[in-house]
């Protein structure tokens, strides 16, 4: 393993890898900081780009896009209260306050410099678990693989959006979806409904393309995108830089908040936004002055913004080793991987180990990158969110088809558009379409090992998973828990409440 | 954090809750008949004797997931029944407003779909451009006209020479002389 590592290492001797990492970080920014475009859309709309580069440089220009992105997104919360993603909410308790107060610079060098800094650590925590954690992957096998896929598949579509019936509905969707064309295992056609353009089952990137861009589209054109925002942003007025011993102050938030995130980052579904809050809450429970938080505090900029990048690198770990996608950005970056060949899971560090070294290493460097260019660009796009978005819009809707026409295959632009039209009523209605796409992408996976535990199980495959293989029956027990206190647990929690009272 | 169910959640509106009543029941339907009728849609092919082999056939596990699909959206149709009695008239007018925006530009995506083949891919995204730009309001040709004339220039030139990525061409001869043109006049400047 150390030789992959130190491998990876000379694979990074290339000038391009760090111009690439780059101009994802540019765009990401750009695209974060508009309130109303989101990281995803970016990555979605980029994907097909980096399939045309070598991998070296085409998923670190993408990883770019989601470390930009996440940044980004805390440029216009800080600045005018409306966050440019959703990792950004809880930076608007304190940005907006700090910016009325005139120290816009201020926040804005706190949330660039914990940002990058939670996110360095956490991308090093990765590198050094992540090879450990595969080891361990290693020595399970298939019935315990599908169990963990399969919890994590509850776990994610439980926690996503307003509701866990309607995750439920988009993962099962998912899978549908995903189990048309050619069956993996024993090689027939399934639910093709006579389209030979099915044969091959639906293409990743029509689908992510459908699915994350074109519903951002139409709800743009929905509020006829007239602006990012209304009001005026005075940069001149922004007051003045963040001093040493303000930072210094907040250094003990940043771990906290690196250690949430970090945390957080690992378990598949749960992401930026929830780490951002605990990361948040917990700045304030241990902050001395807890009554400032809300009002303009520094402490409040650094806890959401460390915790909510310490989840960047951690997403990775269930990504790489089980090939788990834990939320949409990362379902894009498997969808990345395997157009590049190389299919997530317990052996990729054995098969490919010096390429993803090199990958991971490349990600900690943009980090460096990320401060630089951070510090570099936090003024043009600053000024930038006052862009009209409908400057903006037909571009996008022109990358999407781009993208989509550069798989090769013209009719997967009607696969796109159809993707795109269902998944914009299915936002409407308050879907979260991120178990949609994770699921897709898990369809086979799950199928393909439980065919294999039942090749194992030579008879009686519940006995097989639940009695002879405990890992395995972790997993599924905690999931039919899951699901049992999702369906009951508001009905307890009435019973307990109706008692007390 | 765990998301429960909000079955009584208020729907925006009417229209949507009436939207969302629809979509319950057709996924309903939908995941029912494909639970059913999955033999059926089992092409032919594939290695035989692996079905006998394994215990699982290749309609298994897509109807084991359609049927538990199905159960789930015949409770998400009660939820979505129990809205619409629920819901008001208050934010109709506003929604049905907004959904025709969104028909609209749907309309554009798919014209802008059907066009691009034979219009080549830098008329048909500047035709689509233009009628976006319009129907969002920008009214200056000055401020707009650029984007729309020198996005899909700049698009196709970065995707076709620097990515290798193929964008369609005009089946219109004439027209695709022009693209071509334009693009080689580009390579001449720039690489």
């Amino acid at each position: 393993m150390f030789e992959s590592f130190l491998q990876g290492f000379e694979l990074l001797l290339r000038w391009d890898i760090y111009l690439y990492i780059s101009m994802g970080l540019v765009v990401g920014m750009f695209v974060g900081a508009m309130p109303g475009l989101t990281t995803v859309l970016a990555m979605a709309v980029l994907l097909p780009v980096s399939f045309n580069l070598e991998p070296m440089l085409g998923i670190p220009f993408l990883i770019g896009v989601y470390k930009g992105g996440i940044y980004g997104g805390s440029i216009s919360a800080i600045l005018v209260g409306i966050p440019g993603t959703g990792a950004s909410i809880a930076t608007t308790f304190d940005g907006p306050a700090l910016t009325r107060q005139g120290k816009a610079r201020k926040a804005l060098e706190m949330a660039l410099y914990s940002s990058t800094i939670a996110d360095f650590l956490s991308d090093v925590t990765t590198l050094f678990l992540i090879g450990l954690i595969a080891i361990i992957i290693l020595l399970i096998g298939p019935p315990e693989i599908f169990a963990i896929i399969i919890f994590s598949l509850i776990l994610i579509a439980s926690v996503s959006g307003e509701s866990g019936i309607r995750g439920g509905i988009a993962a099962f969707l998912g899978l549908g979806l995903g189990f048309i064309g050619t069956d993996a295992v024993t090689g027939a056609t399934r639910m093709t409904f006579g389209i030979e353009a099915l044969s091959g089952g639906i293409p990743l990137i029509p689908l992510i393309i459908g699915v994350f861009a074109l519903p951002e589209v139409l709800e743009a054109v929905e509020s006829r995108a007239s602006g990012f925002i209304s009001e005026h942003v005075d940069m001149s007025k922004s007051g003045e830089p963040l001093r040493w011993h303000e930072f210094r102050r907040s250094i003990r938030t940043i771990l906290r908040s690196t250690m949430i995130g970090t945390g957080i980052g690992m378990v598949p579904g749960i992401g930026q936004v929830v780490a951002a809050f605990v990361g948040y809450s917990a700045a304030k429970r241990a902050s001395k002055t807890p009554e400032k938080f809300g009002r303009g505090e520094l402490d409040g900029i650094a806890g959401p913004e460390a915790a909510n990048n310490a989840v960047n690198g951690p997403t990775l770990v269930p990504l790489l080793t089980l090939g788990i996608p834990g939320d949409n950005v990362t379902a894009i970056l498997l969808g990345a991987f395997i157009a590049h060949g190389i299919r997530p899971g317990p052996q990729i560090f054995t098969e490919q180990g010096p390429l993803i070294y090199a990958l991971l290493l490349s990600i900690i460097i943009a980090n460096v990158l990320f401060i630089f260019l951070g510090y570099v660009l936090l003024k043009p796009f600053a000024k930038a969110i006052q862009l009209k978005k409908a400057y903006l819009i037909p571009t996008i809707l022109a990358l999407s088809f781009v993208g989509t026409l550069s798989t090769g295959v013209t009719s997967d632009l009607v696969i796109m558009v159809v993707v795109g039209i269902c998944a914009y009523i299915l936002r409407k209605l308050k879907f979260d379409l991120a178990p949609l796409v994770i699921a897709f992408v898990l369809a086979e996976p799950i199928e393909y090992r439980l065919s294999q535990s039942m090749i194992y199980a030579r008879g009686d495959i519940l006995e097989y998973l639940f009695i002879q293989r405990p890992i395995a029956s972790v997993f599924l027990t905690a999931g039919i828990i899951w699901i049992a206190w999702m369906i009951f647990g508001p009905w307890i929690r009435r019973r307990l409440r109706t008692m007390g009272t | 954090m765990m998301a429960q169910d909000k079955s009584d959640t208020p729907a925006p509106s009417r229209l949507l809750a009436r939207v969302e009543v629809a979509v319950a029941v057709l996924l309903t339907f939908g995941a029912v008949a494909i639970a059913l009728f999955m033999p059926k849609l089992i092409g032919r092919g594939g290695i035989e004797t692996a079905r006998d082999f394994l215990t699982i056939s290749p309609a298994f596990f897509p109807r084991l997931a359609m049927g538990l699909l199905a159960v789930i959206c015949v409770r998400y149709a009660i939820d979505a029944v129990r809205r619409l009695t629920k819901s008001s008239k208050a934010h109709t007018g506003e929604d049905l407003v907004r959904l025709k925006r969104a028909g609209f530009m749907v309309v554009v995506a798919v014209c802008y779909a059907a066009s691009i083949s034979w219009l080549g891919f830098i008329l048909a995204t500047m035709l689509m451009a233009l009628i976006v730009s319009y129907f969002l309001g920008l009214r200056n040709p000055l401020a707009f006209l650029p984007g729309v004339i020198v996005a899909p220039i700049a698009i196709r030139f970065v995707f076709e020479r620097l990515l290798y990525i193929a964008l369609p061409r005009s089946e219109i001869e004439f027209i695709a002389a022009i693209e071509d043109a334009v693009i080689k006049f580009l390579v001449t400047v720039l690489l």
